[in-house]
């Protein structure tokens, strides 16, 4: 709409714009690619300031009242200021502090705003309807439901439609512009009154310096989200962490429906965590005779059929390939063909890993948290902390004495710390994976690999090559960069002994040492460390039907 | 030697989390040995002015870790005549993870915040502080005093550290908008932060000493500035760490004999120095005084140079040592990096003054405050004809740069300058 201002902040005086007429738009961007941002600002400004930038640019946005919120907010309008087209950019001071000072502050800063709209738009600010709209902002109502609370950084339609469509509870966003509500007025002058009821808010933001932790009782759940490049919410989450109660997952994005798509499986193994889902349909329980656990993983395919005494009567490994339900297909008639049974014999069937939702052939689908979790229950009681490096991700989950999750977390945004990081070494110093995971123990002098991105490391591997380093020695120093990529994961969760490892790289002799020493505790590794999703997948098969 | 600090370093990294309190005494033995050879055997390159910053340097730090009982956690924007005036050591946070890392010592401490929770995006010299404080390294000091320049890691570092030693905190929030008023705000803010000075130290403000150092202050300021005009004509040999000492000189300094000095040396060093030759280079932001590559293109060299860096020149304002509030008040609020076009317009005067041929714009990683800018500095920089560099990096954490790239870029760059040169 021409003349719409756009906003980002819940501390924008909406009101006031309310009261000069002039239509107001929260900004909600999502776009898929940031080409335009990262030319004109850097590609490592915070998502959510880059989808701004990059939606202004791209729609053609031309009003747009920013809060000096942060260091980013501040960079998006010196970036659009010195673009120069734009028919009304503001950025509005918000100061730290509360007091008497900071109010009046703000009371200077609504009547320098007043004038850039009068200015602008040539319209006038009529007081009541002003009112009117502060009124209706005061009375925002909390949920008195159970409920998931999503917290910390700017929200947005696509992220919490993702949400929405994977939990059952309603969702109450207290992002950014969430949870806006205002004092209500008391009578007195309208911009110093204003003032007072705009920065004293209900909520403040984390941004604060006097932030205070709230709390939820009506919260089954928080989500707090994160974005990348933001210093903010991860000193929130820090906090939330410390003084939560109900369960908590952190979520990063970027901003793009990309990184809202991604968070499929994290969003899933929450809400397993959340207590009454239940996942294989009534129907179907009844006594069982087989079960299968088909685990689609971005490298490879894992099937496990199990009988009713817990025994493994077929497996199988392959490489995934070119779809996710062709390779489920055939990983579950080799494991059937193991077991010398026929697709009818099996009772139940429990899909997991990335292409769980795509094989096709199961009664339900669980997240690969969840699975790792009860199989490596079933393989080591005594776990209390797994550590799953695959090919893709790795994920570090603590279980309690009956294998529930208590608690998990997972990188899967950079390579470093995965089997693909380790892949892509081994292909660069032209060995297999198996002489790697023995050599890695025979190293002599300490070598450190001291960069976390991929390609920084390959160019210090291809220089320590020249250098002659021993390959033993560049090896080990690579065990050890994993190793510093998990052992700190494994802290952030409060892992504690006894420790297993699964995915395919716990098959590394080599990493495993590293990890070890790192941890300074020994690790429990199953010849079926590779197996281990799809037997928890079976598992939960076998036991949803015996229910 | 840098085999020495190298070893080092590695073996604070192992010792670090296992056993804290021997690892604080070592790197305190570290940097007095450290301090013990800048005197005895000083870099002979380099001028009085010089040689006196590093012995100077070394002995600040040294003095914080040895007694934090004393000491106020400060940012490097925190003016601190105040603080000295009652005898309250100011500990630099930003220095004290750039010692860390001059140390080889910081990649274990980023590791420690990282695992903590921190963000891997979060700006480094913050990371290395807060991780050093988790992995109890950071002696707890008395208390906090911050102020919101010049970045939002202050908003959160220094609240989170307060609170992860219970120690009482004062934060000085400086408003964006450059007027009277605003001065007139923060000018409040410094008399509340009197109050809480006494408070916590349980003795009385003596306003004779806090006009001393604004005095002082004021002398400094002056001379940093008559160096100016040489800077413009003459080249002072040097290397990229006494340009990130002068950082701190122009800062958390001002106000002390150690910074008077400085200034009376530098501008004596200037008045006698040789003409300018080599290509001149602005360098913006801070440096990565530990890369090898930067060190090795720029440290004492005929082919060029880095005349200024414009963090030394953000807080040079007019001092009033009889208001002594309101001055501390206005180089915050008319610091040159308060507001984003104000830098670039403090880039492009810089720049102009000095003569240069050519600007770095350092983006240290993480620093959304730069890097947000670097496009808008670039773009205005070289429509006046001042070819830009816009350098990814790290001022503090290994993990996040790379020498070769580093070489190749800066490498680069000049080679394009001389070109220019050339045919201009
Ligand atoms: S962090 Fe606070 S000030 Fe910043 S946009 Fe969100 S609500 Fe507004
Ligand atoms: S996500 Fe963080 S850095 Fe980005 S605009 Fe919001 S508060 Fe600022
Ligand atoms: S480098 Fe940037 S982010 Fe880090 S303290 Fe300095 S201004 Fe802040």
């Amino acid at each position: 709409m021409a003349d719409t201002v756009y906003y980002v902040c819940k501390y924008t005086p909406l009101e006031l714009l309310e009261g000069f007429d002039i239509p107001f738009e929260r900004l909600d961007p999502a776009p898929v690619s940031f080409e335009c941002a990262d030319s004109c600002a850097h590609p490592n400004l915070c998502g959510y300031g880059k989808a701004v930038l990059e939606e202004v640019l791209e729609k053609g946005i031309d009003s747009l009242l920013l809060v000096d919120c942060c260091d980013v907010c501040r960079r998006i309008y010196d970036v659009l200021l010195d673009r120069g087209n734009m028919k009304f950019l503001f950025l509005f001071s918000l100061p730290h502090k509360n007091g008497n000072a900071e109010v009046s502050l703000i009371e200077k800063e609504l009547r320098r705003l007043s004038e850039a709209l009068k200015d602008v738009f040539g319209r006038h600010l009529k007081e009541e309807k002003a009112f009117a709209s502060w009124h209706k902002s005061a009375q925002a109502a909390d949920l008195k439901e159970p409920h998931i609370l999503l917290t910390g950084a700017h929200g947005g339609k696509v992220l919490l439609d993702t949400i929405r469509e994977r939990i059952v509870l309603p969702v109450v966003d207290h992002t950014c512009t969430g949870n806006r509500r205002l004092l209500a007025p008391a009578g007195g002058d309208f911009y110093n009154g204003y003032a007072h009821a705009l920065l004293k808010q209900e909520h403040p933001c984390m941004r604060m310096q006097f932030r205070r932790e709230e709390s939820d009782p009506d919260a089954a759940g928080i989500i707090c989200h994160t974005v990348k490049f933001c210093d903010y919410y991860g000193f929130a989450y820090r906090h939330r962490r410390e003084n939560s109660e109900v369960p908590l997952l952190k979520i990063e994005t970027d901003s793009t429906p990309q990184s809202s798509g991604q968070l499929h499986t994290r969003l899933d193994a929450f809400h397993e965590t959340i207590p009454a889902q239940n996942s294989i349909s009534d129907g179907k329980k009844k006594t069982i005779r087989y079960a299968a656990g088909v685990d689609s993983g971005s490298a490879s395919t894992d099937a496990v059929i199990l009988d009713r005494e817990y025994h493994i009567a077929g497996s199988a490994v392959i490489p995934t390939g070119q779809g996710a339900a062709s390779g489920a297909k055939k990983a579950l008639d080799l494991a059937l063909a193991q077991a010398g049974i026929s697709l009818s014999d099996l009772d139940a069937i429990v899909t997991t890993g990335y292409g769980r939702e795509t094989v096709g052939v199961s009664d339900a689908s669980v997240t690969e948290i969840t699975c790792h979790a009860r199989g490596a229950h079933f393989l080591y009681p005594k776990a209390r902390t797994v550590i799953d490096i695959g090919g893709q991700d790795s994920k570090v989950i603590r279980i309690d004495e009956t294998g529930a999750v208590i608690n998990f977390v997972m990188n899967d945004k950079c390579a470093a710390g995965t089997g693909r990081f380790l892949d892509m070494m081994a292909r660069t110093m032209e060995l297999d994976l198996s002489s790697m995971s023995e050599m890695g123990l025979h190293w002599q002098n300490k070598v450190v690999i001291s960069s976390m991105c991929t390609v920084f490391a390959e160019s210090e591997v291809v220089s320590l090559i020249a250098r002659n380093t021993p390959a033993e020695d560049i090896i080990h120093g690579l065990n050890m960069a994993v190793a510093g990529k998990t052992v700190p994961l494994v802290h952030r969760l409060g892992g504690e002994p006894s420790y297993i490892m699964t995915g395919g790289v716990a098959h590394n002799k080599g990493v495993v040492k590293a990890l070890e020493e790192k941890l300074g505790e020994q690790i429990f590794v199953s010849d079926k460390a590779q197996l281990c999703g799809a037997l928890g997948a079976a598992l939960i098969a076998l036991e949803g039907g015996r229910k | 030697m840098a085999d020495i600090i190298r070893n080092f370093g590695q073996y604070i990294c192992k010792n670090a989390l296992q056993h804290p309190a021997y690892t604080r005494k070592l790197l305190l033995a570290g940097y007095r040995a450290f301090g013990l050879r800048l005197a005895l055997a000083p870099d002979r390159r380099l001028p009085a002015s010089r040689q006196f910053s590093a012995r100077h340097i070394n002995r600040t730090v040294t003095r914080m870790l040895s007694h934090p009982e004393k000491a106020a956690l400060v940012s490097v924007f925190m003016p601190c005549e105040l603080l000295e005036a009652m005898d309250i050591v100011p500990m630099c946070a930003e220095m004290y993870s750039a010692f860390l890392c001059g140390a080889w010592a910081e990649s274990v401490f980023a590791e420690s915040a990282e695992a903590e929770g921190i963000a891997e995006t979060f700006c480094s010299y913050h990371k290395v502080l807060l991780g050093s404080a988790y992995a109890k390294i950071l002696p707890a000091p008395a208390m906090v005093v911050n102020t919101s320049l010049l970045c939002d890691a202050n908003n959160l570092t220094f609240r989170e550290l307060a609170e992860f030693y219970q120690i009482p905190q004062y934060y000085v929030d400086v408003p964006k908008d450059q007027n009277e008023e605003s001065v007139r705000y923060v000018a409040d803010q410094f008399r509340e932060l009197t109050a809480f000075l006494e408070d916590c130290t349980g003795k009385k403000l003596d306003p004779g000493r806090l006009r001393e150092n604004m005095v002082r202050s004021r002398d400094t300021v002056n001379s940093l500035l008559s160096c100016m005009e040489y800077r413009s004509s003459r080249c002072l040999p040097g290397d990229v760490t006494s340009e990130l000492y002068e950082i701190y000189l122009s800062h958390n300094a001002l106000g002390t004999k150690g910074a008077a000095k400085y200034a009376d040396l530098l501008l004596h060093d200037f008045r006698n120095a040789q003409p300018a030759k080599g290509i001149r280079l602005l360098w913006l932001h801070t440096i990565p005084q530990w890369q090898k590559p930067v060190r090795e293109l720029l440290n004492f060299s005929d082919r060029c140079q880095i005349v200024g860096c414009d963090l030394s020149f953000e807080g040079l304002v007019d001092i009033d040592p009889d208001q002594p509030y309101e001055s501390m008040a206005r180089r915050l609020v008319f610091s040159r990096w308060n507001g984003g076009q104000e830098r670039v317009d403090a880039a492009l005067e810089t720049a102009r003054a000095l003569h240069v041929d050519g600007v770095i714009c350092f983006c240290h990683w993480g620093c959304k405050q730069t890097m947000g800018l670097s496009g808008v500095l670039k773009n205005q920089l070289e429509k006046q004809g001042f070819p830009t560099l816009i350098l990814n990096g790290d001022g503090c954490d290994r993990r996040n740069a790379s020498d070769g790239q580093t070489s190749t870029r800066l490498a680069a760059f000049l080679e394009m300058i001389e070109k220019g040169k050339h045919h201009g």
